[in-house]
C-alpha cells in the first residue's frame, strides 16, 4: 500500500461538501490554508480512523456537486489518508456515483421484475 | 553504539513495536524495503513520528510530524528529555542499573522547557510533550535514523542525543526496543564490519587500543600493523590539501561528485601524483584515475557475503560472469599483491570468509553452509552453536548487569555552521528520490518513469516571492559557488526551505553549493545545510536575426 496523492486543488464547492461531512482540515497539508501551521501535522492512525466516512463523503459530494471530480476524490484521501486507488474503487463500484460530469437532473429507471409489474417499462422506452 | 557498529534491532521487531520515531530519515523514498517493515507496524497499530524539515513521503503516514527547523534535532531531543524527566517517565530503575552519567544529563537539559524548544525548532510545544510521554509511555519503542541525523557538522552529538532519549526511557537492548541507524546500500554494514573503516580491524576490534586483537591479525598475516588510526575521506583530502597524500586507490566510490564542495574536490584530485580506481562503471573520478581496474557487479557476478541494516549476513552467489576484461575484486586484490611482491595465492571467497571468521570473533560461528541453512545470521555468533542475535545489548537488562555501563553522553544544541543571513536566506537542504541512488553511477543507466531530472524545489511562496514559474531556470548559489537549475514548485515544503538532490551532477552540481563543514570524529560534511540565494535569471537575449554580423565566438 501507497500514499500517492491526486494533485490539483478541489474548488470551494468541493472542499465545503467533504468538510462538511469530515470538519474542517486540520492542518495546511491536508487541505487547510497555508500558514502558521507549516511545521507540524497530524494524522495518522486517527486520519485513518474516519476510514467509514469515506462513503458518507462519497455521498455528500455526488448529492451537492452532481459528481465526484479527481480533485475531489484526492482531496478526500488526503484527509482520510486512503490511497487513491482504494478511494477510486469504491467511488467506482457503485453506478449512482459519477466520477464523470453529469447534467444535473439524473433520472434512474429500475428494470427490475418487481418495479415492471408496477408499470416502470414504459418510462424506460 | 557502546562499541559496536550497528543497529541493535531486528525487521521483525520492527513489524512487532508499538512506536516508531523516523528522526532525520525519508525511508519511504531512501529505504523502501525497510518502510515496508514499518507500514507493517503501522498496519498493526504501531504510531509513527517522523522528524524531518520536508513533509515527505514518510511524513504522510506519520500519526505525528515535527518539520524542524534544520539542524535543531538536539533542541528537539533535549526538550523532549526534560519533558519525560519532569513528568517522571524515566525508567529510574533502568538508569540507575545499567547507565552512568544522568545526573550531568539531567541538568543539561534542565534549561530545555517546553518553550525554548518550541521557539528552536519550531514545532509546537503541544506535539513535542505528547510524543515525549507517548515515547516514555510506550512497551515497545525505537528510533531509526538516516542522513538527516548524519550529515551534519555535530553528526555524532545528534547521535548521542537519540541514544540518551533510549537510555532515559530504558527503550534499548529489549525485544522490539532499540536504536537503528538505517543503512543506505545493501552491503554498507557490512563494509564497517569487515574493516573497511580506518580504526578498526575486522569485526569492530581497535586498531590502537587492541593489541591483542592487533597480534592475531599479525600473527596470520605476517606482516605488521601500525597501532594507528588511517584517516577517514575527509581527513585523506585534508592531507591532499597539505600535499601528504599524493596517491589514492579508489575502490566503488565517486568522491569526485559525491563529496561536498564539489570545486575545491575535483581540483585537489587533478593535482595528485597517482588515481587507481577499481569500479564497475567509468565514474567521473575513474575518468581522472592514471589506472582503471574493471571490477565485477557484486550482487550478481561475485560470490561472497553482505550484512544489511539487521546486522544479517547473507550469501551472495554468482550468476554470471564478469564482462570483458572485469574481474572479480578479490581476484584484483590479490594479482595486485603478487605485482607487489606477495604471494596471497588464489582464494576462493569462501577460504578468505574463513580466515576473517577464525580473526574476528563476532563471525566465528558464521560458515557458509550455516549461512545458507539458516538464512543468513545476525552478528554476533561467536561459534557454530549459536544462533546469532535477534538484538544487541540484552546485557543491559541482565540481573546483574554485565559488562560497563552505558554512558549519557551531555550534548550542546548548534545551529549549522552556514548560517544565514540577508544575502544567502533561504536554507538548502540536500537528498535522494526513490528512484535514483546518490551520484547516479549506479541508477542513471536505467529509465525510471518517476526521474524527471535536477530541479531546484521550492515552496509556492518562495516561487511567488521571486516571480519564477514551474520549470524556469534560476540561477542558485550559496557562500561557495553558484549553479543554475530549473525550479519545481513543491508544496511539501515551507518558505525559506529548499532541496535538491545530487543524483544527476552532470546536469547541475549540487555539491558546488554545499559547504564541507565536517563533524570532527565522523569526518561527514554538512550536506543537509546550506544557506543559498536564487535569483531570476535575465530573459534569454533573442537570437541574432539572419544577415546580422556574427561574431567569432572566442
Amino acid at each position: 500500500m501507497d500514499l500517492r496523492l491526486i494533485a490539483g486543488e478541489p474548488s470551494a464547492a468541493e472542499r465545503d461538501a467533504v468538510d462538511a461531512v469530515l470538519g474542517p482540515p486540520g492542518s495546511s497539508w491536508v487541505g487547510g490554508d497555508r500558514g502558521e501551521d507549516a511545521q507540524v501535522a497530524r494524522g495518522g492512525h486517527a486520519a485513518r480512523s474516519q476510514r467509514h466516512l469515506l462513503l458518507p463523503v462519497l455521498h455528500e459530494v455526488q448529492g451537492t456537486i452532481g459528481w465526484i471530480s479527481p480533485q475531489a476524490l484526492g482531496y478526500v484521501c488526503r484527509r482520510l489518508t486512503i490511497p487513491p486507488a482504494e478511494a477510486y474503487g469504491v467511488a467506482s463500484f457503485y453506478a449512482l456515483f459519477g466520477l464523470e460530469p453529469r447534467p444535473p437532473l439524473v433520472a434512474h429507471v429500475c428494470t427490475d421484475i418487481a418495479c415492471m409489474c408496477r408499470g416502470s417499462r414504459p418510462n424506460s422506452a | 553504539m557502546f562499541g559496536a557498529g550497528g543497529g541493535t534491532s531486528s525487521y521483525q521487531e520492527v513489524e512487532e513495536t508499538d512506536l516508531i520515531f523516523l528522526w532525520g530519515s525519508n525511508a519511504r523514498e531512501t529505504h523502501p524495503i525497510f518502510f515496508h517493515h514499518v507500514l507493517k507496524a503501522v498496519n498493526d497499530g504501531a504510531r509513527l513520528y517522523v522528524v524531518d524539515p520536508r513533509r515527505t513521503g514518510s511524513a504522510q503516514w506519520a500519526d505525528g510530524w515535527f518539520g524542524i527547523d534544520v539542524g535543531t534535532d538536539i533542541a528537539l531531543s533535549n526538550t523532549m528529555a526534560r519533558e519525560i524527566i519532569h513528568a517522571g517517565l524515566h525508567n529510574r530503575e533502568f538508569i540507575d542499573r545499567a547507565t552512568s552519567g544522568f545526573q550531568e544529563y539531567a541538568a543539561s537539559v534542565e534549561e530545555w522547557t517546553l518553550e525554548r524548544g518550541a521557539r528552536e525548532t519550531g514545532v509546537p510545544a503541544d506535539l513535542i510533550r505528547e510524543a515525549a510521554h507517548a515515547y516514555a509511555n510506550a512497551d515497545r519503542a525505537m528510533i531509526c535514523w538516516t542522513l538527516g541525523i548524519t550529515e551534519h557538522h555535530n553528526a555524532v552529538d545528534n547521535v548521542f542525543c537519540l541514544i540518551n532519549l533510549a537510555l532515559l526511557t530504558g527503550h534499548v537492548g529489549r525485544y522490539g526496543s532499540g536504536l537503528n541507524p538505517l543503512r543506505g546500500q545493501n552491503n554498507v554494514q557490512g563494509g564497517g564490519d569487515m574493516g573497511a573503516i580506518p580504526n578498526k580491524l575486522p569485526g569492530f576490534q581497535d586498531i590502537e587500543r587492541d593489541g591483542e586483537a592487533r597480534a592475531r591479525f599479525e600473527q596470520a598475516w605476517g606482516a605488521t600493523i601500525q597501532p594507528k588510526y588511517g584517516w577517514h575521506l575527509t581527513q585523506m583530502f585534508a592531507a591532499m590539501e597539505r600535499g601528504e597524500l599524493r596517491t589514492i586507490y579508489v575502490v566503488g566510490e565517486n568522491p569526485a561528485q559525491s563529496e561536498a564542495d564539489a570545486k575545491h574536490t575535483m581540483h585537489l584530485l587533478e593535482g595528485l601524483d597517482h588515481i587507481v580506481v577499481q569500479d564497475i562503471f567509468l565514474t567521473r573520478t575513474a575518468e581522472l584515475a592514471d589506472v582503471v581496474l574493471p571490477a565485477s557487479a557484486s550482487w550478481c557476478e561475485a560470490e561472497g557475503t553482505v550484512t544489511n541494516s539487521e546486522r544479517r549476513v547473507q550469501r551472495v552467489r554468482r550468476a554470471l560472469d564478469p564482462p570483458g576484461q572485469a574481474w572479480d575484486d578479490i581476484e584484483i586484490v590479490c594479482q595486485l599483491a603478487a605485482r607487489l611482491g606477495h604471494d596471497f595465492g588464489s582464494p576462493t571467497s569462501e577460504q578468505v570468509w574463513d580466515e576473517l571468521r577464525s580473526l574476528s570473533p563476532m563471525h566465528a560461528g558464521m560458515a557458509y553452509s550455516r549461512l545458507e541453512a539458516l538464512g543468513g545470521i545476525q552478528w554476533p555468533c561467536v561459534d557454530e552453536q549459536d544462533p546469532g542475535a535477534q538484538f544487541l545489548h540484552g546485557r543491559l537488562w541482565a540481573d546483574p548487569v554485565t559488562g560497563p555501563p552505558a554512558p549519557f553522553n551531555v550534548v550542546e544544541h548548534e545551529l549549522p555552521v552556514d548560517e544565514l543571513d540577508d544575502d544567502f536566506p533561504i536554507r538548502l537542504t540536500t537528498g535522494r528520490r526513490l528512484e535514483s541512488y546518490n551520484t547516479g553511477v549506479q541508477s542513471g543507466g536505467y529509465s525510471s518513469p518517476l526521474r524527471r531530472g535536477e530541479s531546484l524545489d521550492l515552496s509556492p511562496e518562495d516561487c511567488e516571492r521571486l516571480g519564477v514559474a514551474d520549470g524556469e531556470e534560476v540561477r542558485i548559489s550559496s557562500r561557495r559557488g553558484s549553479v543554475t537549475a530549473p525550479v519545481r514548485i513543491d508544496d511539501s515544503l515551507r518558505p525559506g526551505l529548499a532541496f535538491m538532490t545530487l543524483h544527476f551532477p552532470d546536469e547541475v552540481e549540487t555539491n558546488v553549493l554545499t559547504i564541507e563543514a565536517t563533524d570532527p570524529a565522523s569526518g561527514t560534511a554538512e550536506f543537509k545545510a546550506a544557506a543559498i540565494r536564487v535569483e531570476k535569471l535575465p530573459l534569454a537575449q533573442p537570437k541574432e536575426q539572419a544577415g546580422g554580423v556574427a561574431v567569432p565566438a572566442r
